[in-house]
């Protein structure tokens, strides 16, 4: 057994800030010990595709970097746990679980995910010598046989008629002369704070950059909470 | 019942960190399994799949040598072992399903192989698959094996699923469930990234076959593998506590759950170590604070059957004050792992960067990682040499290389890292006479 290891001063904020300069400095394209998707699915007992839903909709931070292999900050699993409970321990509507994720504070958050471990599946038994073969049946029989369609969801659809974006600029181009090219894109991340306050900053950044910003979020939010002694 | 053990030793390459924070440490962990050698007659039942990439571009050369290591495969087995053998393209086909390899089973064995020609696309998936579920259906009628899938291929997947990631997630969940997949890289087209992912997570090993003649060899190889080892799917544990944040350096699959890391290390031979180095980005705190970090270990007996357990050990980590921080001493052993970890990650990188065709990040990245690396290889013996050749990669990797220069580099950062063997007869050059 693993000795557990003892209980440490609760610097967490501050030591997060240190680990994120030192990380970038030292090597930021190392690999990561944070949890992968599947790894949070695993963990939590809620579907991958659920999962990235709820990323989508602001609930959970956005992946470290992107692709199959992406990584999440290491405290998702607790938000997920929490949101698990909320929803269904609760009862909230996601709206009603977004306002309070985004007032709540970590401890507020770890009450709520440990309401989830009655929820959450128990560990797995050791494999019996059937279970790859059911593993390979579910595979080729179920949801798993098309592994890749959660990632293919966020594919652009190739429209039927003209609708959205390809409507919009027809529509707007008709009956005029294709205008000089002046405006340029710019990609800007938004960091809602709490309901009223966001920060908004300039993009591209680091997964690592960006993390940070997120902690400077919460640190705020704790000011404007009253939280910060 | 087996009477082999495992053994785990882990230990920083510094055991005190600097009380303001922002230390980087290194845990190294060294796994090593014991028992006594057996005789071939005693050595596990093989239920060993080959999957053999079919596809066009396997005409000529490549098809005849993957017959030939298919028939020496045949010819090595003995009755106690079971041989399927899948051919893919667009489509996987069963030539041979779990047969016995006795007389009759070996003629079939001969027969099956016969038919593999070169035909369409490459469905790897379908391929690797359909050799795992002929494994898994053979397993549940008879466990006590060492189940198997051993995957041949020359190209890129581009039917069916091809998304490496979710390859290799199905390979690590089929390993946990008892099935080990290795993956042979066959002349300069294949995919390392995806082969060595599915090795990687499957707990097998990734060979490199340039040349036609060495897919025997290294098929081979990996088949005494599979008799010789004596623990199979070992897996490594770390716990740290919430506020030091590890890392894996280095090509091994895991998974990182708050609080836990787990490494998938694969099996492990006589007489072989393997280590598996992780860095610790450390918090502060005030001095005399100790963190303690718990690594334990745990594998499977090759016949398919019983649980082995390492006894677990500890690291202890110390807030100091810099003058203490700056004037400890420090492991050279376990400095050295880390450099060479280190130096196979960078490789890696580098030459992925270098496929992608952005030889300019390859070459600033790795001039990134040698101003970090350079101070911390001052002092420890060995590590110059690590260093020169970085720096040799690193004045060629703006180039555009060929595949055969990246498949090697690759494999060679890759078998440098796992503690792993290069099964050809005839190794590939070094970086530094490939390079300088």
């Amino acid at each position: 057994m693993i000795a557990t290891p003892p209980q440490q001063k609760n610097t967490s904020r501050h030591v997060k800030l240190i680990d994120m300069s030192n990380y970038l400095m030292s090597n930021p394209s190392m690999i990561t010990t944070e949890p992968s998707l599947s790894d949070l699915a695993a963990a939590s007992g809620i579907e991958a595709r659920t999962i990235r839903s709820w990323v989508a909709q602001g609930l959970l931070p956005a992946p470290l970097n992107r692709g199959p292999a992406a990584r999440y900050p290491t405290d998702t699993l607790e938000r997920v746990l929490a949101i698990r409970a909320m929803r269904d321990a609760l009862g909230m509507q996601l709206a009603e679980i977004r306002k309070e994720l985004l007032v709540a504070s970590q401890e507020q958050i770890r009450g709520y995910a440990s309401r989830a471990q009655g929820l959450a599946p128990v560990p797995r038994p050791q494999p019996s010598a059937s279970s790859a073969l059911n593993y390979i049946d579910a595979l080729r029989a179920g949801p798993l046989a098309a592994p890749q369609s959660a990632f293919l969801m966020d594919e652009p659809l190739i429209p039927q008629s003209l609708q959205g974006f390809d409507a919009l600029e027809h529509r707007l181009s008709q009956g005029r002369a294709p205008p000089a090219r002046k405006a340029r894109a710019e990609e800007w991340l938004r960091i809602p704070i709490t309901p009223d306050v966001e920060f908004s900053v300039r993009a591209p950044l680091e997964a690592e950059q960006r993390v940070r910003l997120e902690r400077c979020a919460d640190l705020i939010r704790d000011i404007l909470l009253g939280r910060d002694r | 019942m087996t009477n082999n053990s495992l053994t785990l030793t882990a230990g920083l390459d510094r055991t005190s960190a600097w009380e303001d924070g922002g230390s980087v440490r290194y845990l190294v962990a060294e796994l090593a399994a014991e028992g006594a050698t057996t005789p071939r007659t005693d050595a596990p039942a093989l239920n060993l799949a080959l999957a053999i990439d079919v596809s066009s571009s396997m005409a000529g050369d490549k098809i005849d040598a993957a017959r030939r290591a298919a028939r020496a495969v045949a010819e090595a087995l003995t009755e106690r072992d079971r041989l399927s053998i899948i051919a893919f393209d667009s489509r996987a086909e069963l030539l041979l399903d779990a047969c016995a390899m006795d007389g009759a089973g070996r003629a079939a064995a001969l027969t099956a192989i016969a038919g593999l020609v070169d035909r369409g696309s490459t469905n790897l998936f379908d391929g690797w698959l359909l050799a795992a579920e002929r494994v898994a259906v053979a397993m549940a009628a008879s466990p006590q094996a060492s189940h198997r899938v051993l995957l041949l291929s020359d190209g890129q997947t581009n039917r069916g699923v091809t998304d490496r990631g979710e390859i290799a997630r199905h390979a690590g969940a089929l390993l946990e469930r008892g099935v080990i997949t290795s993956a042979v890289g066959i002349g300069d087209g294949y995919d390392e990234e995806l082969l060595g992912a599915i090795a990687e997570a499957g707990g097998g090993n990734l060979h490199d076959a340039g040349k036609a003649p060495e897919i025997g060899e290294v098929v081979l190889g990996e088949l005494q593998a599979g008799r010789a080892a004596l623990v199979e799917r070992a897996t490594l544990r770390v716990t740290v506590p919430g506020n030091l944040r590890a890392e894996v350096v280095g090509p091994w699959a895991n998974a990182a759950l708050p609080g836990v890391i787990e490494v998938m290390v694969g099996s492990l031979m006589p007489e072989q170590t393997k280590r598996v180095v992780f860095r610790l980005h450390c918090p502060s705190g005030a001095p005399g604070t100790t963190i303690l970090l718990g690594i334990s270990a745990g594998g499977a007996a090759p016949d398919g059957g019983d649980a082995i357990e390492a006894g677990s050990v500890e690291a202890e980590l110390r807030l100091v004050r810099g003058a203490e921080n700056s004037s400890q001493a420090r492991d050279a052993a376990r400095s050295l792992s880390v450099m060479q970890a280190w130096q196979a990650e960078a490789l890696r990188r580098a030459v992925r960067m270098n496929r992608d065709g952005d030889g300019r990040a390859a070459r600033h990245f790795l001039e990134r990682e040698l101003r970090w690396m350079e101070p911390y290889a001052r002092g420890i013996p060995g590590a110059d040499i690590l260093l020169a050749e970085l720096i040799l990669v690193q004045r060629r990797v703006g180039e555009e290389w060929d595949e055969r220069t990246r498949k090697e580099v690759y494999a060679a950062s890759h078998k440098l890292s796992r503690s792993e063997r290069d099964l050809r007869s005839e190794p590939p050059r070094s970086l530094s006479d490939r390079f300088r």
